[in-house]
């Protein structure tokens, strides 16, 4: 991302109140896998893991039934720390269009730091892994739950011994 | 008995002004030379062969083929394609000629537009000059013309397995039937982008849902899934924004020999109404007010000067393209301009918008293709 657009987004989107917060001084979360992820009435298309130096990426796709009318993209991004994954988190903004997503701020958004677009589209961090959780099929699904159930696991994931 | 063992068409990975370019099936098969093999190839899919127009111009097209006899007395014959492969003398040594250079006669490639042609090639051979010609064997190969040698992120070299950069034939199955009949690189590139806007709302649909985020091309290009997608699998969802649309643009018009980049404007400014790719209503897209950047297909340097091809939307082409009555322009070649120019620029965004929707040709790039 460029600089400019990166200023852009940092004062579009406050980051100096969320930047680096939330996750500080907490174990990071190591090994994630969507193996133990399950979500009621939904089936995995697809999963493809990539491990990058810093980041390892699971991109996945659900579908609901047996049509393709329903599904979810959930994409996983496990980086090295905090402050990484908040880099991350710009990156996915920096990779969306409109000016309509905001970050959520109620006691049901998940993870540390959310932003998300009515209930279509929510992109979170959770210490150090970002998720996003978006639409993929034609037939439009809330998501919101969804993350829900995804930050949960990433609540009960056990804590490496690092703290970054 | 004679036959024809194996056809190469790629018979020289360095060169492309009078052979086969080198080229690979997609991100995990590549496409072996010789390209025709005997046993092996029976439909035209599966010789597959690509020319670049511009350096085979004024050339002579070769292949390599090698034959086989099982005739002892077959010593010496004369071997051609009629109408499509030269006739020449071959020598048969303990029944097998080798490989041997041929000439085509009036390659698709020569004929200087975009296209696929699948051939049946009858060969003949004759014992000798004013015998009359026997027919032995047929083969089938399809045969992709671009413009010139593709660009990136297509590459030409290293040619081997492990360069998934050479140019993929699932790319060229669409690139080259979308461009059919181009002469130029603008009319190649023009037609990619109505063909990739046109795949809305079946194939592919704005992302409303999702913020306009990126499901093709956030980071590398995964051309894979987009062609899964385009052959009526799944792919990654029926999603795309910007980046996605520009990046297919691009990539694919770039296999045809085009020269297009994908790069960004911003950032965060109002927009005009428009018509996002799938959608069939005029308004900002998807009804909001802005856009943080927006990225499109660009030539050159991706400054204002520098055109641009958009298949993420069509723009109001009339005189004011800030209110009603709305004409649809898909944006092909058209300079993305200053405000006040009534390029590019000033049909996208609104007056306000306007100062906030630059050029930021710093952000030009080519993905790489997964």
């Amino acid at each position: 991302m460029s600089v400019e657009q990166r200023r852009f987004l940092e004062k579009r989107y406050d980051a100096s109140k969320w930047r680096g917060r939330g996750g500080q001084g907490r174990r990071v979360l190591e090994g994630i896998s969507l193996d133990r992820l399950e979500i009621r009435g939904w089936t995995l298309v697809r999963s493809q893991r990539a491990e990058h130096a810093e980041t390892t990426a699971i991109r996945s796709l659900w579908r609901r039934g047996e049509s393709t009318s329903e599904l979810l993209a959930v994409d996983v991004f496990e980086c090295a720390s905090v402050k990484a994954a908040h880099t991350q988190l710009m990156d996915a903004l920096g990779n969306m269009q409109s000016g309509a997503v905001e970050r959520l701020t109620d006691k049901n958004a998940p993870g540390d730091v959310a932003f998300g677009l009515d209930d279509t589209m929510v992109l979170f961090a959770r210490i150090n892994v970002v998720v996003l959780v978006r639409n993929a099929g034609p037939t439009v699904v809330p998501v919101g739950a969804v993350a829900r159930k995804i930050d949960a696991l990433l609540e009960r994931w056990p804590k490496s011994e690092k703290s970054r | 008995m004679i036959a024809v063992e194996a056809i190469k068409f790629n018979h020289d990975a360095n060169a492309a002004t009078h052979d086969a370019l080198n080229i690979r099936e997609n991100a995990t098969r590549m496409i072996g030379v010789p390209e025709w093999r005997r046993f092996i190839c029976v439909n035209p899919e599966d010789s597959r062969a690509a020319y670049a127009a511009a350096p085979t111009h004024g050339n002579a097209i070769s292949i390599e083929v090698s034959m086989s006899s099982t005739d002892p007395g077959v010593a010496f014959i004369e071997v051609r394609v009629k109408d499509r492969v030269k006739a020449r003398p071959v020598n048969f040594i303990n029944g097998q000629t080798g490989f041997v250079t041929f000439e085509l006669i009036d390659p698709p490639s020569g004929h200087g537009h975009v296209g696929i042609w699948d051939v049946d090639w009858h060969w003949e051979y004759r014992t000798a000059p004013h015998h009359p010609w026997h027919h032995f064997a047929t083969t089938r190969h399809r045969i992709y013309v671009v413009l010139d040698v593709p660009r990136e992120p297509w590459k030409q070299a290293p040619y081997n397995a492990g360069n998934t950069q050479l140019p993929w034939t699932d790319v060229l199955d669409y690139a080259c039937r979308w461009a059919e009949g181009a002469t130029s690189t603008d009319m190649a590139a023009a037609l990619v982008t109505q063909h990739v806007y046109a795949l809305g709302p079946g194939v592919v649909t704005y992302d409303c849902p999702g913020g306009g985020s990126s499901h093709y091309s956030w980071g590398a290009f995964d051309c894979t899934a987009f062609v899964d997608r385009l052959r009526g699998g799944i792919g990654n969802g029926v999603y795309v924004n910007c980046s996605d649309c520009a990046t297919i643009v691009s990539t694919f018009a770039n296999a045809l020999g085009c020269n297009l980049w994908q790069s960004r404007m911003g950032w965060g400014f109002a927009l005009n109404e428009l018509l996002a790719i799938g959608s069939g209503v005029w308004q900002t897209a998807c009804g909001w007010p802005a856009f943080n950047y927006h990225e499109v297909a660009w030539e050159g340097a991706c400054t204002a000067n520098d055109d641009v091809y958009d298949a993420c939307l069509q723009v109001d082409g009339d005189s004011d393209p800030t209110s009603a009555p709305r004409v649809p322009l898909l944006p092909q070649d058209l300079r993305f301009g200053n405000p006040g120019d009534l390029l590019y620029r000033d049909r996208l965004a609104t007056p306000a918008g306007r100062p906030n929707c630059n050029p930021q040709p710093g952000t030009r790039q080519r993905r790489t293709v997964v």
